[in-house]
């Protein structure tokens, strides 16, 4: 049984409009933020969500906590439907389902210091009998994140620490209720590349000690590689491929897969004049009119008459492979 | 202008320093910079966040903040620019130098349309030319770029990420400088674009053969573009050197440790390394290796003294006492 499973998940936004705008216009315009995407991911497993800005990437991360109500579809977690859980219910369950955003500036109180940061969400859910034993437990999980020594740390404010030890206090307020799955949004993407590795490692050893399963999400292919087990790629709401990092890498099957991935700079001038440019013109359209069909269609170069009315389905290819392309039907 | 080996070297940078000054004392951004940039080259810059490569590139057209003090020399196709009015450097910028940013918001203005951007910046350096003439240029130039010369009627907010960038690619090649200053053109573009506008870059560039210093954190983006590379760490440039003996042949600690930090796709390497620590703090930072604290061949003289630039050979530069031994008694040398 996974741990986590979606199933035909929507969800459209209300386009964002001024008044005057709204009260001339009839026709309700909405953002085709997640359109119909299925996933499921096993207890111990990390599921890359990856794919460009815009994707749907954070909706879809922000939809399996319910931190964002579907258009439609349906959430389990543990085995339970979570969809229409009340907020009560909610609350009880988020000490088992946490998330840790990108930006840690932004997540975290500027005028809480980081050891009462780390412990609020203690309080929250009644863990710990009293404040010295709770104190005890935030100052376990410092040292466990490598801000030592922890009782200077426990004092200090945010704006007092660099960005990459504000992250580490983000994932450790994350990890303090033990919760079992981890939304990780982008949880190192604004690191540079030496912090960023520092905390990717953090990342891989506190899921093997505490026995995690995480969904990370990123725009950046090469961080999944350490730490995910299947990709999962997102292009205008929809999951167009699924695999492992070495299958989707050195065999990428959807032709976007294909594009994002002959785009990705390589630090490595050897290995990047070995790689094959296949760069498609244009942008990602606009997901307030996505293309009708497959999404890709308007720019991809196999697109064949099929591909511009009805939008494939994600099939299984072989083993744990699936796309969503008629070329493969 | 000096030709070195049979370069030529457009821009000539020697003991340049950017000091912030603060409350807490100076910000020591840019401490003691030597290189060169030579003719129709890309030079790229590279170093994580806060060593000073924005600082550097800004301050090559003399457009920091008045907390800004600089010393050192910049000889851009022989003229000294540091010893330069800002009257003088107006009719440089643009025309001489020019400067991609990371969001060109920044340096456009929203209220003015394209057409306005092209003929203001052509008229200020060739009065002669007439608005027409102006208009012909700046269509031609957004040709170049892949835009069509409709858009030229348009506000740049008008415009998507990519194609903003590609506008500020066309205004700032239109007066063909010797020097483009490309600070982080594509970090807020999503990978696809990016690919798209480095491809542009480099197009453009060997058509128009001017030199580029390309300023970016992404060790992907330099083995792409770079001829040669130079790697930043906490305002010193502590290598510079053609582009795959960086990649290959590194010799200065941080330059080994940064490259095998970055993660790469490579599936049969499947170590994550990583460096210890954090980058120092830049205010009031004194002498010694910069890099000390993170360094797993740190020795004394390390903390105490300021390595030299060591000259390796011709073209490879390592500011590391790993390889001065000939420094060691040459005290003026030493605070270099
Ligand atoms: N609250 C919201 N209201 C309206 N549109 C939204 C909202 N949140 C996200 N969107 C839109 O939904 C799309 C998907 O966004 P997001 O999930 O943030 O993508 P990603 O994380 O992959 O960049 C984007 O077009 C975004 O502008
Ligand atoms: N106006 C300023 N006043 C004081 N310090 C500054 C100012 N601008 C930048 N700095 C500092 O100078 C250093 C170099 O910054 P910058 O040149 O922007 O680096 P980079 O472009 O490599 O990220 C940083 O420590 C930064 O905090
Ligand atoms: S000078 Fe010393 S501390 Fe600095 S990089 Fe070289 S060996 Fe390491
Ligand atoms: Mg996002
Ligand atoms: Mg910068």
């Amino acid at each position: 049984m996974p741990l986590v499973k979606v199933e035909n998940l929507v969800k459209h936004f209300p386009v964002r409009m001024n008044f005057i705008k709204a009260l001339f216009t009839r026709e309700r315009k909405k953002v085709h933020a997640v359109n119909g995407v299925n996933f499921s991911i096993e207890e111990g497993e990390t599921l890359g969500l990856v794919g460009e800005s815009g994707s749907g990437k954070t909706t879809m991360g922000r939809l399996v906590l319910r931190l964002e109500e579907p258009t439609k579809g349906r959430i389990f977690f543990a085995g339970r439907e979570i969809t229409s859980l009340s907020a009560e219910e909610m609350r009880r369950l988020r000490r088992e389902m946490q998330i840790i955003f990108q930006d840690p500036l932004a997540s975290l109180n500027p005028y809480m210091r980081i050891g009462e940061a780390i412990r609020h969400p203690l309080v929250i859910h009644g863990i710990g009998e009293n404040k010295r034993k709770q104190r005890e437990m935030v100052l376990e999980m410092l040292e466990r994140v490598n801000l030592r020594p922890a009782e200077e740390f426990y004092n200090r404010f945010p704006r007092q620490l660099s960005g990459g030890q504000r992250q580490r206090v983000v994932i450790a307020r994350a990890l303090i209720t033990r919760p079992k799955f981890v939304v990780a949004d982008e949880a190192v993407a604004m690191l540079d590349v030496s912090v960023r590795s520092q905390l990717l490692k953090l990342m891989v050893d506190l899921k093997r000690e505490f026995n995690l399963t995480y969904l990370f999400i990123t725009h950046d292919l090469a961080t999944t590689k350490y730490i995910c087990n299947r990709i999962a790629v997102m292009y205008l709401g929809r999951i167009v491929e699924e695999g492992s990092f070495r299958d989707i890498y050195t065999d990428p099957l959807h032709p976007y897969t294909k594009a994002l991935i002959s785009a990705v700079p390589e630090p490595d001038p050897k290995a990047m004049e070995r790689k094959k440019k296949l760069i498609p013109e244009g942008e990602v359209p606009n997901p307030i009119d996505p293309p009708s069909g497959c999404p890709f269609h308007p720019r991809c170069p196999y697109v064949k008459e099929v591909c511009r009315t009805v939008p494939p389905e994600l099939k299984e290819y072989s083993g744990d492979r699936k796309v969503a392309c008629y070329l493969y039907d | 202008m000096n030709i070195v080996d049979g370069k030529e070297a457009v821009c000539r940078i020697e003991d340049f320093r950017v000091h912030y000054m603060t409350f807490d004392g100076p910000v020591k951004a840019v401490d003691g910079v030597n290189m060169e940039v030579y003719r129709e080259e890309t030079l790229g810059l590279v170093g994580e966040s806060g060593c000073g490569k924005s600082t550097l590139g800004s301050a090559l057209l003399k457009i920091l903040p008045r907390t800004a003090r600089m010393s050192g020399k910049v000889y851009l196709e022989g003229e000294d620019l540091m010893s330069k009015m800002e009257k003088e450097m107006q009719k440089l910028r643009g025309a001489k130098i020019a400067m991609i940013f990371q969001d060109p918001m920044t340096s456009l203005n929203p209220i003015m349309k394209v057409k306005d951007h092209f003929t203001e910046m052509i008229r200020t350096h060739k009065p002669e030319v007439s608005e027409e003439q102006a208009l012909e240029m700046a269509a031609r130039a957004l040709e170049e770029v892949g835009i069509s010369e409709s858009r030229l009627n348009d506000y740049p907010f008008q415009f998507s990420g990519g194609m903003r960038q590609r506008m500020m690619i066309a205004l700032s090649i239109v007066l063909r400088p010797a020097l483009v200053i490309a600070d982080e053109p594509t970090t807020s573009l999503d990978v696809i674009v990016q690919a798209q506008i480095l491809q542009l870059m480099k197009e453009i560039q060997s058509h128009i053969r001017s030199s580029m210093i390309l300023i970016t954190h992404d060790l992907g983006v330099v083995a792409e573009m770079a001829h040669r590379i130079g790697v930043m760490y906490a305002g010193h440039l502590v290598e510079l050197a053609p582009r795959d003996v960086i990649y290959y042949r590194p010799l200065h600690p941080y330059t080994v440790a940064l490259l095998e930090s970055v993660p790469n796709t490579d599936i049969n390497d499947m170590d994550l390394d990583y460096i210890e620590g954090y980058p120092p703090s830049l205010l009031n930072i004194g002498e010694g290796c910069r890099f000390a604290d993170r360094c797993p061949k740190v020795m004394k003289l390390c903390r105490d003294r300021t390595p030299p630039d060591v000259q390796i050979d011709e073209e490879h530069i390592v500011k590391c006492w790993l390889y001065a031994d000939s420094f060691e008694e040459d005290e003026d040398n030493a605070s270099g």
